[in-house]
């Protein structure tokens, strides 16, 4: 019973924010339900009558017992509803298609949307192999406890296995697990139908072997145990009867003479050795047509644009990528979650939710880095694990926000981070600054990383200056210290390094100016993130190559659609047009080119698709009818069709080791990052090396800390394409890592 | 490997008759033979009867033949070796000197004649049939996206599966596309684990990450065994160690072993030793103050000074080596360390540190004091 625990069950409905139960809300909620209930009716008193008390209760806990957002929604909601009769969300009650509405409101921000909802439900049906046979016993299981427990888990189980609408179906149908068993698929059977007139708008929006699989089990729990066996066997060749799952849906009147035609039919087992048989005879002739497959040429692009005002448009608003680094625990994920919130990006609403879920497992403290982190690893252990991006525009500019981690083990996804990022901001805990400082710690690691890397401006927020009293003299004493190893061992510009007090817990600094650090007096960091951003404006070479990183895959909403994220490196790019992506070799149509970010002030996440897409823009392609999708892979590059990259074994670079525990050998494996690949590598060759004091050693064949010279690193594990250097600032360069440390850098000659 | 007859003559000439029980057996077997020795099997080969024009008919038939070796060709993840030769007696269906190519398989008896049976030869038969050294452990060294199940035995580190998965990364308010693939990750990961690793059978079962995908990758194990009523490999739960690296790709594994948790464990498998040993080397190195010596010259400088070698690192590439001037000489040089008190490491070159002492050579000591400039020419 792995697989559907009721925990997970009730995981499930937590998460997704969606589901009312009165039953089970905590005992404040409860008092606090009922104190507000009076105030709202009288509220709304006259205007809405139809609404029920439970729906007012239910719309007090959708907005977190807050009166005037409740009126606010009511009104909205059911403004000129009164009007048609035949509306949705009256048919059934108002109350499903309030849920649809507010879901559907949620969906850019929280994901907890019916469709991400189904999606996941979806997941974790395909998963779990055998969670048809799971389900099958737990309904046995349940017909054993006795009619009045089946009646009680009747209720719930559907509540939380089923979204929101179909939540009304299975209560409706509950008394009947405790007739008698009905072997076959009688016609006076269940009252089906009711539920196919009451929710049809819905159905078409569902996966339909989903829906199959709810109507199926629902047969079930009335079935003989005995059946259930049978019609578990059966119940895997679900998907392809789709006729009997029409049956039950689409007409009511007739059904018991559709259910004898059915049976009359050849058999589902039948029909899928039909379909097999045609399939294959399918195939043979797809295969033969594959035999000559059409080269991949240069395609024109889909519009034709006017490329120079497309490009002034563009150009119109600055593009900045920042990413934010620094040690484990010194409130990156925070400080992006409160800028992001002070932004008004995200809303009241998320935030309260997420303050609820931090507060409920004792980690008050991370609600606004919760925005950022997501997965339940992230959460549950309260460290960032990957790097999260995130876009967004205020009036003069375009902002991309890269979260990143800074926990030891999850430096190589930092890299990838800052591989796509213009400037770097480096958060530092003032209360334990000396842990993150000392050479295990990663804030060194970290800047050591932007600077080979080629970040050449450092914005650092000293933070959590609220724990020291905003003190000035550990601000100071964290300013010498930080700019004495900026500028004499990583040979930063003094000029390029702009230090600011903050509180990311409490905003202080963040988008506000602080008030309580008289003595700053420099800008916010958001102000000086925006003046980053005008004095990033690069002038446009139209002519350069078109590179892109791809950063993100995600599969799109068919099995041969793929969506590529990532940062364009150089060039631009046109939907229509037909791309390469190197090492795999893959070539694709660029079907369209969309960009996602928030407006500030808004939470809305708008995709906006665009005409053309240029160098410093993150975007995310989306491409049609791929092969092979398993070609292509975080990392790669792309380019256009023709003008293929180079994929080599082996490239020759300049190295600058660091400080070494092991000396770098010939032969010694470690992995090297480049752009946002990481692979493991070796050295093959080392030609030069010149050590420390300069001198150099034409014997050894190993370089130790703080040698240089130049090398020749082999790729253990397939190929990369490369790009020198002199071609690309940011992906000419690279890093190597060995045992979890930053052994060194260099650049692809 | 089973040993079942040895017969030496006075000129250390004679006959050796052994069955190769493991993969390791098959490896020791082909660092054994070298070219001019005399391989006596039983083999299938097509037999062409009669003559003329009646060549055609021929037949598959099993017979005896006695190769003179000229080629060996071994794989390590197939269980097999190659081995090519001419025939030197004459037999009823095959004409001396014709040539013949054979697999080497496990199981297979075969009689192996040397001229010359020396020190290392015999050494590595005696250590090949003892029982009590073999440990063969399983790893699975993992991070998000990749995943390598690998079988680690005396001399070799063979890959049996390779899982590798593109995960979407997280966005901002929908982390599902990524949940979904890293569950999916983690699910073809532990199948395959327990399909491809004969967990019964191991010392232990490394599993190795960086963060907690190794953790993960044990519940998830154990989740399947105990859904699948899995009694053999519950009972194997202590038997699973999840340790920690930087990397998810091979390298990681090599770092794991260098772990106190680790060295515990496995502290008296070969591997695990001349990890360490190749540690130490390594640091001396780093260290720079001439205790730790690679190449050829340097090494026989040392062994030169006595009581100055510690330990001698080679690796099994030198002993196999065609050239038999150029393998005596390496015998003759290991002797004489051995001689002289210190210990000598023998590093197989299908193990990652053996790969990298390859790299430098093949040859390195670790000195028991330091002596610098070890690496200028004497005048």
């Amino acid at each position: 019973m792995s697989g559907y625990s009721q925990d997970d069950l009730i995981d499930y409905s937590e998460k997704d924010e969606g589901i009312f139960d009165e039953d089970h809300s905590a005992n404040e909620e409860y008092d606090k339900l009922y104190e507000l209930l009076p105030q709202l009716k009288k509220q709304v008193a006259g205007k809405y009558q139809h609404l029920d008390e439970k729906k007012m209760k239910e719309l007090l806990w959708n907005n977190y017992f807050n009166v005037e957002d409740t009126v606010t929604e009511i009104k909205d909601t059911f403004k000129g509803r009164n009007a048609s009769a035949s509306d949705v969300p009256r048919v059934n009650g108002g109350l499903s298609g309030l849920l649809l509405k507010r879901h559907s409101k949620f969906q850019p921000s929280s994901g907890g949307g019916l469709a991400g909802l189904m999606a996941r439900k979806h997941i974790k049906d395909e998963e779990s192999t055998t969670g048809l046979s799971k389900l099958a016993m737990r309904i046995k299981k349940q017909r054993m406890e006795g009619p009045a427990t089946v009646i009680e888990r009747m209720k719930k189980v559907p509540v939380k296995l089923v979204p929101p609408k179909v939540l009304e179906l299975p209560p409706k149908k509950s008394p009947e697990p405790a007739s008698p068993p009905v072997r076959s698929f009688s016609p006076e059977l269940p009252k089906l139908p009711e539920f196919s007139l009451t929710a049809p708008v819905h159905l078409t929006s569902f996966p339909s072997s989903l829906l199959t699989r709810v109507i199926f089990f629902d047969q079930l729990g009335q079935a003989s145990p005995n059946l259930i066996h049978e019609r578990h066997q059966l119940g895997t060749k679900l998907k392809t009867d789709l006729d009997f799952f029409r049956t039950f849906t689409n007409s009511h009147s007739d059904i018991a003479r559709r259910v004898t035609a059915n049976f009359s039919e050849p058999s589902p087992d039948e029909k899928q050795r039909k379909l097999d048989q045609m399939t294959s005879e399918m195939s043979k002739v797809n295969l033969s047509k594959k035999k000559a497959p059409a080269k991949p040429h240069t395609t024109k692009p889909k519009k034709k644009i006017d490329l120079q005002k497309e490009l002034s448009e563009k150009s119109s608003k600055p593009n900045l990528s920042f990413i934010v680094i620094g040690h484990v625990d010194s409130g990156k994920s925070t400080m992006i979650g409160r800028l992001l919130y002070d932004l008004k990006i995200v809303d009241s609403k998320t935030m309260h939710r997420l303050t609820k879920e931090s507060d409920s497992i004792g980690k008050s403290s991370f609600s606004l880095a919760w925005i950022m982190d997501q997965t339940p690893e992230e959460r549950s252990r309260g460290v960032t694990v990957d790097i999260c991006q995130t876009q967004f525009e205020t009036k003069t500019s375009r902002f991309t926000v890269i979260d990143s981690p800074g926990h030891k083990d999850y430096v190589p996804k930092m890299i990838n981070g800052v591989t796509q990022a213009d400037i770097a901001v480096m958060i530092v805990d003032t209360a334990s600054f000396e842990a993150g400082f000392s050479n295990n710690g990663q804030t060194k690691e970290h800047l050591t990383i932007a600077k080979n890397l080629g970040i050449k401006r450092c914005i650092i927020a000293v933070n959590k200056m609220d724990t020291v009293d905003w003190d000035v003299s550990e601000f100071i004493g964290v300013r010498d210290q930080l700019s004495a190893f900026l500028i004499e061992n990583l040979k930063y510009e003094a000029d390029n390094l702009i230090f600011v007090p903050t509180s990311g817990f409490l905003g202080d600094n963040v988008v506000k100016k602080s008030t309580n650090c008289s003595w700053y007096k420099g800008k916010p960091l958001m102000q000086l993130l925006e003046e980053e951003s005008r004095g990033n404006n690069r002038v446009f070479d139209e002519k350069s190559r078109f590179i892109m990183t791809i950063n993100d895959l995600q599969q799109g909403s068919r099995d041969d659609e793929l969506i590529l994220g990532g940062r364009i490196n150089s060039g631009f790019v046109q939907p229509g047009e037909t791309i390469l992506i190197a090492p795999g070799q893959e070539s694709a149509t660029v079907d369209s080119i969309c960009v996602s970010s928030s407006d500030v002030g808004s939470s809305i996440l708008k995709k906006s698709l665009q005409n053309l897409a240029i160098e410093g823009e993150f975007v995310e392609l989306k491409l049609k009818k791929i092969d092979n999708a398993d070609n292509i892979k975080i990392g790669d590059l792309i380019t256009k069709i023709d003008d293929p990259l180079e994929s080599v074994r082996k490239l020759r670079c300049e190295i600058t080791c660091f400080n070494l525990d092991r000396p770098l050998l010939v032969g010694t494996p470690f992995i090297l990052f480049r752009g946002n690949v990481s692979i493991p590598s070796r050295f093959s060759k080392i030609e030069q090396i010149i050590t420390a004091s300069g001198k150099l050693n034409k014997k050894r064949k190993h370089l130790s800390s703080d040698n240089s010279g130049i090398a020749e690193i082999e790729i253990l594990d397939g190929e990369i394409p490369i790009i020198t250097f002199k071609e690309s600032e940011k992906l000419g360069r690279i890093v190597i890592r060995k045992d979890g440390k930053t052994v060194g850098a260099g650049r692809v000659l | 490997m089973k040993l079942l007859h040895q017969k030496l003559e006075r000129d250390q000439s004679g006959r050796v008759s052994v069955i190769a029980e493991d993969k390791d057996d098959l490896w020791t077997l082909y660092n054994l033979i070298a070219k001019g020795d005399d391989i006596t099997m039983k083999t299938y080969r097509n037999v062409k009867r009669g003559s003329g024009a009646n060549e055609s008919n021929s037949t598959r038939k099993l017979l005896t033949l006695t190769l003179r070796i000229e080629a060996v060709d071994f794989t390590p993840s197939e269980e097999v070796m190659r081995v090519k030769g001419r025939s030197i007696e004459q037999n009823e269906d095959v004409p001396q000197g014709s040539y013949h190519t054979d697999e080497l398989g496990l199981g297979k008896k075969i009689i192996l004649y040397k001229d010359e049976w020396d020190e290392v030869a015999l050494d590595t038969i005696s250590k090949a049939c003892s029982i009590e050294s073999k440990a063969e452990v399983g790893a699975v060294v993992l991070e998000e996206g990749v995943a390598h199940i690998c079988l680690l035995t005396d001399s070799m580190t063979v890959i049996r599966s390779k899982i590798q998965k593109s995960i979407p990364k997280k966005r901002r308010g929908d982390s599902s596309q990524h949940d979904k693939a890293i569950d999916k990750f983690l699910q073809s990961t532990a199948e395959s684990t327990i399909r491809n690793l004969n967990i019964e059978k191991f010392k232990a079962i490394v599993l190795v990450s960086p963060g907690t995908v190794a953790r993960q990758l044990y519940d998830r194990i154990f989740e399947i065994a105990t859904k699948e009523h899995n009694k053999s490999l519950i009972k194997c739960k202590n038997k699973f160690v999840v340790s920690h690296s930087s990397t998810g790709y091979l390298q990681g594994l090599e770092e794991a072993l260098k772990s106190p948790e680790l060295v515990k464990r496995l502290s008296d498998t070969k591997f695990q030793r001349n990890v360490l040993i190749f540690d130490e080397f390594t640091k001396y190195l780093n260290e720079d103050m001439g205790r730790a010596w690679y190449g050829e010259q340097e090494v026989v400088k040392a062994s030169n000074i006595p009581g100055a070698i510690k330990v001698l690192l080679i690796t099994d590439s030198l002993f196999k080596n065609d050239d038999i001037g150029r393998r005596k000489y390496f015998i003759q040089l290991t002797d004489k360390v051995k001689d002289g008190g210190a210990e000598v490491s023998v590093f197989s070159c299908l193990h990652d540190t053996g790969e990298q002492l390859n790299q430098l050579t093949g040859i390195a000591v670790i000195l028991n004091y330091p002596i610098p400039n070890l690496d200028e020419d004497d005048e």
